[in-house]
């Protein structure tokens, strides 16, 4: 309902607060159902957040993604102490949030860009245009899309780093594998998006 | 040519990593064996993996917020810049970043050897050439620094120090030509006179024998005393002979390499010859060409070859022919025949002396401009297509129910619609962060008029007849937004609840058409079909008007957003906007084709007087289109200015006409992203400054507490000091790019000053009586001055802890100090009024909190003040309180020093949507009893709509050339 999201956000607290720690509980314990009830409420939250940073705020340094999932967190969990397990979850639910939120924000700022098929695109078309990094955006996007058919555990690690803003040592955490598998697996998903945005 | 295993091509790079960087060429070579097509593909990674560098490091939404907050400059790329402010090369001191090319990064910076600017053109570490390769290279190079010509960027030479390869260039101050020509219309006169100069610096170097071979409008700069030069001559040539001459030989060569280097290198399609398209050799007629090409873009305003791909673009550079109608009818007809001649796209038989372009443009700017013979013939046409829209116009008239209104004169008249005061205009959103959808709609005839209102959160439909004093709601119609009529008046068509409905005007139930979820506008043609655009614009599709299965339009070149259909008559074709596709443009039923029309544009409706009207920041503008040709056929012209647009959507206006030309719009200014700073006292108490709303930034309170000083954003980031007594404004400094302030005393401002020459500190007179004086040659941005005015706490990046926090002592030019560094990012350090402790910002614990140490430093000693987060620190003046904000929450810590450092548990102050921009935007008065914040201007409701009867003739009128309006 498009229009309810013309609501601020601030006046649908409560009930939230109650459920999302309850779903990101149930979630915990194996319930598939319960993660797909708490998307649209982090959504919603994450979105809010990032609509009000990248519309006014520009702090010079609290723009960290990592900052604004820890206040939609907050704000969602209200003062419950909550497991780190559970914290895992919701980084890894809040990363593909912000890839959501900040790839149609880019697609609705692009201009001129077609993003389908093999675009080879050079360092100066891309600085030439007004929104090159919208461009570049839409095009990670896709790309992190195929790579996600070929090797879904690097796909997901970009996004909880690129989107998420997660350091390596998180990543390593919420997917419960070795920082160094991270660390190894981050850079060959790197050149293979590298390759596939540059054309090369 | 099968695909090698995803599985294989991973477990050979891993082990490949495994080893030391000089043995995997081999090791990748014996682990394939004979299987090319895996070791194509394992050394292709490989090869992408060690030029991706930096990109994607930074997370995206830290970029996001970057160019957001510097619109108008550069945008940073997806890597790190590779030099700072205050680095050196060799002899150059990098004083700012100036922008990025396929050639890498430019920096401004000093010549401590010559004590004079340079530019700095730094080659991405990526693509460093090796020895032998940079000694080539600077064999070229020398050979084009001896080209020495006044419109020409001279080339210095190169250097190689400090881990960094830069091409040292002559600094040009001054837009681009690409820049100029964004801008808006160049007048012929002046689009001939740097015509004139750009074949004057190539055929001196055309003499050497030095072709361009990447002439474009971004390398051609045009400095203030009128002086045009082109830039990079050479070098695009230059580098690519030496990176393609030079790629390895042996096996284990990595075959990506060297064609993206060169990809990299060139860039511009758009640009590009024919033979320079298909890969074959250039020579100067390359030049000429590009030359054709971009004296046509100065007179046309867009490019010759157009294209929403790379591919598409050098399609048309191979096969099709300019528009050449997209010239101004007062261009000479020599430059006309000029632009034939060098946009031949047979080489051999283009122009092939740029010397002879020279010869024809003087001769073209001496006497007066003579007119294209094919001018009167267009006319002709724009004028039967009037006749043709008044034939329309006459019978919709005829069809129209005779009122009051439709008996006035063609005389424009302004009137009023009041909304009822708690029913404000609803801005209803569709996008996730997104733009605002129209809420207004009008009859074809003009007569009726529905709008959108919004109580208590929920939107509804009213209707009013344009004769009658009260509007009505229309019952069921909860929720809805994006309203439209149908042709005849009779039925409105919105969305709501995911669904496309219609509602008679006559009274009646909704009914239900078909799903819509997330829509952006519909339009409804005289043939009984819906236009409408669900999914965010991405499927456009036809709908009978009595419902049924909706048609999907296949659009061709998928990817676009075909938003705010305006179905044209004829119903083969819908005016859309097109954000991703640049603007507004033409989509065709048939063939899914989408013609982009206006660039920057929004909200495009077909005006029956013969224009496409379109929106764009604020403002209506109208360019003359023909209905026929499905083409703009004149210029822009602005219309009328102040329409409501949302600031996140600067191209979709609250405005709609009726085809009898009666406009009704949200009147408004359209102000980006606006705040007004506000006191909020301890008990959330809000009382306005009385200044207005704008871009504000940074401030601080001075000592006695009634001055002001802040940056406003007005498009550079000036310091203004605002007397809080008088309501005077004061402007401090000019066109800079200023950070964070402090008062010294009553009389004077510290502040950081980013841009022009380097980060550095500054004092200036609050009064404005004097200029900016840096206050120490150290390049150090602080944040909090120490109360004895000798110290000065701000923090700095570090590639490896992040931001670390320093002190710099303002006497004896020592460098700064550090005095806090760990892993964790540190900032905002703010010393206490009594100078022996600081409280600063640090992510340690995972999100930001605030921390109280010791100054100077010891170890172990400190604490932490905030409890589930914090930043943005203030002290009370005397120094009893903290107070910090904690997201929406603004909070104070009691604080007490003796006999030990104390903290209370903080307490809530208010709370509040208030705004950090900057990192300082957040004071408090003397008495600490009201705290200075930026409140979000969220736009104010709309509480009325303009109506303009007779709107065309306005539109007209405006639209009319210059000569032809007879006011010359």
């Amino acid at each position: 309902m498009p229009n309810q999201d013309a609501l601020p956000a601030r006046h649908q607290e409560t009930q939230e607060t109650l459920a999302v720690s309850g779903l990101l509980r149930a979630w915990g314990k194996g319930d598939l159902k319960a993660r797909e009830k708490l998307m649209p409420l982090v959504y919603q939250e994450l979105r809010h957040r990032a609509a009000a940073y990248l519309r006014r705020e520009r702090t010079d340094h609290t723009l960290q993604p990592t900052a604004l999932v820890n206040e939609a967190y907050i704000r969602l969990m209200g003062q419950e102490r909550v497991v780190w397990q559970n914290r895992a979850h919701f980084y890894g639910i809040a990363a593909q949030m912000m890839r959501r939120i900040l790839v149609d924000h880019a697609r609705g700022h692009g201009r001129g860009k077609r993003f389908g098929g093999a675009v080879r695109v050079t360092l100066d078309e891309r600085v030439g245009t007004a929104a090159p990094r919208d461009c570049e955006l839409l095009l990670l996007d896709q790309a992190l899309n195929e790579l996600a058919v070929i090797d879904s555990q690097q796909a997901q690690i970009v996004e909880l780093r690129y989107f998420g803003g997660l350091t390596e040592s998180e990543v390593a955490n919420v997917l419960t594998v070795s920082r160094s598998t991270v660390t190894r697996e981050w850079l060959i998903a790197k050149g293979w998006l590298f390759r596939r945005i540059t054309g090369g | 040519m099968d695909t090698p295993s995803w599985h294989r091509v991973k477990e050979i790079i891993e082990a490949a990593l495994a080893r030391p960087a000089a043995e995997r060429a081999a090791f990748v070579l014996r682990a394939c064996g004979d299987d090319t097509s895996l070791r194509t593909e394992v050394e292709s990674l490989l090869a992408a993996m060690e030029q991706a560098g930096n990109f994607i490091e930074q997370p995206a939404l830290e970029l996001m917020s970057l160019s957001a907050a510097f619109p108008s400059g550069w945008i940073p790329d997806l890597g790190r810049r590779a030099l700072e402010p205050g680095n050196s090369v060799g002899p150059y001191t990098i004083r700012e970043f100036v922008g990025a090319g396929g050639m890498g990064e430019v920096y401004r910076a000093h010549d401590s050897n010559l004590n004079r600017d340079v530019a700095l053109k730094v080659r991405p570490a990526a693509f460093a050439l090796d020895a032998d390769r940079f000694a080539r290279f600077r064999r070229e190079a020398q050979m084009l620094a001896a080209l020495n010509h006044p419109n020409i960027g001279t080339i210095y030479g190169l250097e190689n120090s400090d881990g960094v390869q830069a091409l040292v260039l002559e600094l040009v101050e001054g837009p681009t030509l690409a820049d100029r020509i964004a801008r808006g219309r160049v007048p012929v006169s002046e689009a001939l006179s740097i015509a004139k100069q750009i074949a004057q610096g190539l055929e001196a170097a055309h003499k050497r024998g030095i072709i361009h071979s990447d002439l474009k409008p971004a390398n051609i700069k045009l400095r203030p005393d009128g002086t045009v030069k082109i830039l990079d001559f050479g070098l695009a040539k230059a580098l690519d002979a030496v990176d393609a001459s030079s790629a390895p030989s042996d096996t284990a060569a990595l075959p990506s390499s060297s064609i993206s280097q060169s990809g990299l290198i060139f860039g511009t399609a758009a640009y590009m010859s024919p033979e320079q398209a298909r890969g074959e050799a250039v020579d100067k007629r390359t030049d000429i060409w590009a030359f054709g090409c971009v004296l046509f873009e100065i007179l046309a305003g867009r490019p010759a070859f157009r294209g929403d791909a790379v591919e598409d673009i050098l399609a048309a550079v191979l096969h099709q022919e300019p528009d050449w109608s997209l010239l101004p009818p007062e261009t000479p007809a020599e430059v006309v025949r000029l632009l034939h001649k060098c946009l031949v796209k047979n080489a051999d038989r283009r122009l092939h002396d740029i010397a002879a372009a020279r010869i024809e443009i003087e001769s073209a700017i001496a006497p007066p401009p003579i007119t294209i013979p094919g001018k009167s013939g267009r006319r002709f046409l724009v004028l039967a297509g009037v006749a043709a829209i008044a034939i329309t116009v006459a019978v919709w008239s005829s069809l129209r129910p005779a009122t009051p209104v439709s008996q006035v004169s063609p005389i424009v008249k302004r009137l009023e619609i009041r909304l009822p005061e708690r029913g404000p205009l609803a801005r209803a959103w569709s996008m996730p962060l997104g733009e605002g959808q129209p809420s207004i709609a009008i009859t074809p005839d003009g007569t009726r008029l529905v709008y959108v209102l919004e109580r208590q959160g929920v939107t509804q439909l009213y209707l009013r007849g344009i004769d009658q004093l009260q509007a009505t709601p229309v019952p069921q119609t909860e929720g809805a937004f994006g309203p439209f009529f149908s042709p005849d008046g009779k039925w409105i068509g919105f969305f709501a609840g995911n669904k496309l409905r219609k509602v008679a005007v006559s009274g009646g139930d909704p009914i239900d058409l078909c799903d819509a979820p997330n829509p952006y506008g519909g339009s409804w043609s005289t043939d009984g079909t819906i236009l409408f655009a669900p999914d965010e614009g991405r499927r456009p599709a036809l709908i009978r008007e009595t419902g049924g299965i909706p048609q999907p339009i296949l659009v061709k070149n998928s990817g676009g957003s075909f938003r705010q259909p305006d179905i044209l008559p004829g119903r083969k074709a819908a005016i859309v906007s097109n954000p991703l596709r640049g603007g507004v443009g033409v989509l065709l039923f048939e063939t899914g084709e989408f013609r982009l029309l206006v660039e920057r544009a929004g909200g495009g409706r077909y005006a029956p007087s013969g224009h496409l009207v379109f929106a764009r920041a604020g403002t209506l503008l109208a360019v003359p289109f023909d209905l026929k040709e499905l083409a703009v056929t004149g210029p822009e012209s602005v219309i009328l200015e102040g329409v409501r647009m949302d600031p996140a959507g600067p191209v979709m206006p609250q405005s709609v006409f009726s085809h009898d030309g009666t406009l009704v719009y949200a009147p408004g200014a359209f102000v980006p992203n606006a705040v007004r700073p506000v006191w909020v006292d301890r008990q959330g108490k809000v009382e306005s400054l009385g200044m207005p709303p704008g871009s504000y930034g940074n401030f601080s309170l001075s000592p006695d507490g009634r001055r002001l000083a802040i940056v406003i954003a007005n498009p550079n980031k000036d310091l203004w000091v605002r007397d809080l007594d008088r309501g005077t404004l004061t402007q401090l400094t000019r066109g800079a790019e200023i950070g964070p302030s402090r008062w010294w005393d009553d009389d004077r401002v510290v502040f950081g000053w980013r841009a022009n020459p380097i980060a550095q500190i500054f004092s200036v007179p609050s009064d404005g009586s004097g200029k900016p004086e840096p206050l120490t040659t150290q390049r150090f941005v602080g944040t909090s001055l120490s109360a004895d005015r000798e110290l000065l706490a701000g923090f700095r990046q570090d590639p490896v802890t992040g931001q670390d926090l320093y002190v710099l002592a303002l006497k004896g030019n020592q460098p700064p100090q550090l005095f806090l560094r760990t892993r964790f990012s540190e900032v905002g350090p703010h010393f206490s009024p009594n100078g022996h402790w600081i409280a600063y910002v640090s992510d340690e614990s995972g999100q930001y909190e605030i921390y109280v140490r010791p100054y100077p430093p010891v170890p172990g000693v400190g604490k932490q003040v905030s409890n589930g987060g914090g930043e943005h620190i203030v002290w009370s003046r005397d120094g009893k309180e903290l107070f910090y904000r904690n997201a929406q929450k603004w909070m104070s810590a009691a604080v007490t020093f003796q006999p030990e450092f104390k903290v209370e548990k903080p307490q809530l102050l208010f709370e509040g949507p208030y705004v950090m921009i900057g990192n300082q935007s957040f004071d408090v008065s003397a008495d600490s009893k009201r705290f200075l914040v930026l409140d979000p201007v969220e736009q104010e409701p709309i509480t009325h709509l303009n109506v303009v009867l007779n709107w065309f003739e306005d539109l007209k009128q405006k639209t009319m050339p210059d000569a032809a309006r007879g006011a010359r």
